[in-house]
């Protein structure tokens, strides 16, 4: 059984088109995932905006809008002959880096500026009552209806946007009330509440990790490399059934037990399988930065059940009788991208119907081998609990039993097959 | 026939190969009939028949690999089962197409089977070395098969089937697709086998391969067997006799004159038929020693110029084609 087992180890891992297929087309997948899916991610990542500011009177008679102004900037601008805060609570870390301010005297010098450098967005003014005003520019506007040519940027503005209307609304309030009553100056209540950053927003984390929409597809992925993988398994019993090949043949008449040529080929096949899908998840991991939430353990436990699920379907699929060798190397890959279908591997519309079979045909998902190795990862990342992983572990390994259950019938019927 | 059948039949006791009555049924077709086999220990037995005549079917029920709906199968004495380990040690085969992974080297083929049946490392190790120089492979040791030629690659099928030294090798039509000369190496070297003393089974389509190596050789169809003996008891049995062809450009425009010669020749007790074929008289004798001189003393009397004559002793390839027919079989 070793010797058989290395040989299997040895011939499948030089057979090109199965190192292509199981070791580099997951790699190369990813990759097309990671230029797809980037943009996506980073579409929501906040940058750093050059923009201009006049620095006219007005806007250093507006202390609120400078303070705000201050608060969204890496360095601290001089202007006005008084130098202001940078250490302003804007109740978010997040945009200390949204600004780089250029105090410029006028709004026509802005202008110019924005003109001649493409990176000024825009410029921000200060009017009498010391409200902010923005101005972006065209190739701005441009370049943020079209996300793919600079992600982040249109998300960018509108928080600004945002921010700046905001600290306008706030301060209309502000005057309007001391217009009513002058004395709320001199009302230290009044002054504090002033400056209190209420939280009306806040991050709450309700799974395990912080979801990634797009890790989905990478998990999918995974699982369709490891349903191709049968073609390890497949291609092992069928070298090994002399009703399929000579070779088959040639080692049925070997003085060795065939359960342990077909043990043999099964652990090298799995082994095989184990070692694509680590390679495959370390892509994912590393290179692509697709989380599993710091399991890492768990992650290749997946990984090993993954495997082991599918090479037995594939011996089951090896086994099957009448069927030759290449048609069941083409049933292999027809299920893997057929069932892939299920598990949402082609987008968001493929997503949609995995959703939906898991919501209202959750039988069906569980007979789909595709959707529950997707599942192993979904649940190392989503839950605080092992169960629901251990719960898909146990689907898989069922589903192996049966397989390998199968695969033993067809093998013993057929140790007198019809050559 | 009978006589040959009978005396192997009663030699049942030794027999490397022991088929009796073999019968094997594929749904409503009868592949094989009722078919005895008998190969005696250290023979080249050689087993011919058209294609679809039961040859592989007959060897696989040998093998154990196909089951079969009556008779008995020996070898070495023994039934032959999936699990009789201790008789598959014995046994070597080397199939018709070329059984070995495309993925490994020849060194590493060859090597992989002989792990099947030898343990030991060192053994293993002999014996590989062994068979590579046997098959004359070792400049090629670390190619892998797609590198090698038609030839090499049989070579090759040879060693990984014989390298655990088998005694009973079954060669099933080891020749096909390659060049005489590699044709030539691998029937010396099944020869070299058997003077080891390997017992051989040999099948082919090749009629002058089975003539120049097998001991004894059998003739089955429809499953049934049709003749066995020596190459030189069949030729016998087929009766078939010496054809000479006979240039005779006078006789061309003479229609009369070549009536009159073709019907004295035919009146010769040693003339089967004559026929005219383009100026050229084609004779077909009785089996005997003198028939070539018969038929030109006769022209010589009937004064007909001779141009270019050729005679033809019988071939295996007539015998086998009398006893199984011109019809094409793959249809």
């Amino acid at each position: 059984m070793w010797t058989t087992f290395l040989n299997s180890l040895k011939v499948s891992l030089r057979e090109k088109s199965a190192v292509f297929w199981l070791f580099c087309f997951p790699i190369i997948l990813s990759t097309m995932f990671m230029g797809m899916f980037g943009n996506i991610s980073q579409s929501y990542d906040l940058l750093t905006m050059k923009f201009a500011v006049v620095a006219d009177d007005d806007y250093c008679k507006a202390d609120a809008a400078r303070a705000m102004l201050a608060a969204m900037q890496r360095t601290p601008l001089e202007t006005c002959d008084t130098a202001t805060s940078d250490d302003v609570d804007t109740g978010s870390d997040g945009l200390k880096d949204l600004l780089e301010l250029t105090a410029v005297d006028s709004v026509a010098e802005a202008t110019d500026l924005v003109n001649r450098d493409t990176e000024v967005r825009g410029y921000l003014e200060a009017d009498g009552d010391g409200m902010l005003r923005m101005t972006v520019s065209r190739n701005t506007v441009s370049m943020a209806n079209s996300p793919n040519t600079e992600p982040g940027l249109s998300v960018s503005l509108s928080v600004l946007d945002s921010a700046l209307g905001v600290a306008n609304r706030q301060g209309i309030v502000v005057t309007q009330l001391l217009e009513r009553d002058g004395r709320l100056v001199q009302d230290p209540a009044f002054l504090a509440s002033l400056q209190e950053n209420p939280q009306v927003t806040r991050e709450v984390t309700l799974t395990n990790f912080r979801p990634e929409e797009t890790a989905r597809y990478y998990y999918a992925l995974l699982a369709m490399a490891a349903l191709m993988a049968m073609t390890f398994a497949v291609t092992s019993v069928c070298t090994a059934q002399a009703n399929l090949s000579a070779l088959g043949m040639r080692r049925s008449m070997a003085p060795l037990a065939k359960w342990r040529q077909i043990a043999g080929g099964f652990l090298a096949s799995w082994l095989c399988t184990f070692l694509a899908l680590l390679v495959a998840l370390a892509y994912i991991l590393f290179v692509c930065k697709v989380s599993v939430g710091g399991r890492y353990a768990a992650s290749v436990l997946a990984i090993a059940v993954a495997s082991f699920t599918a090479t037995a379907l594939g011996t089951f699929l090896g086994a099957l009788p009448k069927l030759g060798m290449n048609t069941k190397v083409s049933l292999t890959t027809t299920l893997s991208c057929g069932l892939s279908l299920f598990s949402g591997l082609y987008g968001s519309q493929a997503m949609l119907l995995s959703d939906t079979i898991q919501r209202d045909l959750p039988w069906l998902a569980a007979i789909n081998p595709t959707q529950q190795v997707t599942n192993l990862f979904y649940d190392i990342l989503y839950y605080d609990s092992y169960a629901p992983f251990l719960r898909t572990v146990g689907i898989l390994l069922a589903m192996a039993a049966i397989a390998l259950a199968g695969a033993t019938f067809f093998l013993r019927r057929q140790r007198y097959e019809h050559l | 026939m009978a006589t040959t059948n009978d005396t192997t039949k009663a030699a049942n006791g030794a027999a490397a190969i022991s088929v009796t009555d073999l019968v094997k049924r594929y749904g409503d077709a009868l592949a094989l009939d009722y078919l005895d086999i008998d190969v005696r220990p250290g023979e080249v037995y050689g087993l011919l028949g058209p294609n679809g005549s039961g040859k592989t079917t007959a060897i696989n029920c040998i093998l154990g690999l196909l089951t079969y709906d009556g008779g008995q199968v020996r070898v070495f004495g023994e039934e032959m089962t999936p699990t009789n380990y201790a008789l598959k040690r014995r046994i070597g085969i080397v199939p018709q197409d070329v059984a070995v992974f495309n993925e490994l080297t020849v060194q590493e083929n060859i090597d992989y089977f002989c792990s099947l049946y030898v343990r030991g490392n060192t053994e293993r190790k002999r014996l590989v070395n062994e068979a590579i120089d046997f098959v004359e492979l070792g400049e090629f040791r670390s190619y892998r098969p797609r590198r090698l030629s038609g030839g090499l690659l049989r070579r090759l099928n040879i060693a990984c089937g014989i390298v655990h030294k088998p005694e009973l090798i079954f060669f099933d039509e080891p020749t096909v697709a390659v060049d005489p000369q590699s044709r030539n190496r691998i029937l010396e070297g099944i020869q070299e086998l058997n003077r080891q003393g390997a017992t051989v089974l040999y099948t082919s389509h090749y009629m002058e391969e089975v003539e120049q190596i097998c001991d004894r050789i059998q003739i089955i169809d429809h499953g049934r067997q049709i003749a066995l003996g020596t190459a030189e008891e069949l030729k016998r049995m087929v009766d078939a006799g010496e054809r000479i062809s006979i240039e005779a450009p006078t006789l061309t425009g003479d229609e009369a004159a070549r009536e009159h010669v073709m019907q004295t020749l035919g009146r010769l007790a040693c003339v089967r038929s004559v026929d005219w074929d383009d100026g050229t008289l084609d004779v077909t004798c009785e089996p005997g020693e003198h028939d070539l001189i018969d038929v030109l003393q006769a022209l010589r009397t009937l004064d007909v110029p001779v141009g270019h004559v050729s005679s033809r002793t019988p071939t295996f390839n007539d015998v086998f084609l009398a006893l199984t027919g011109t019809a094409l079989r793959d249809n």
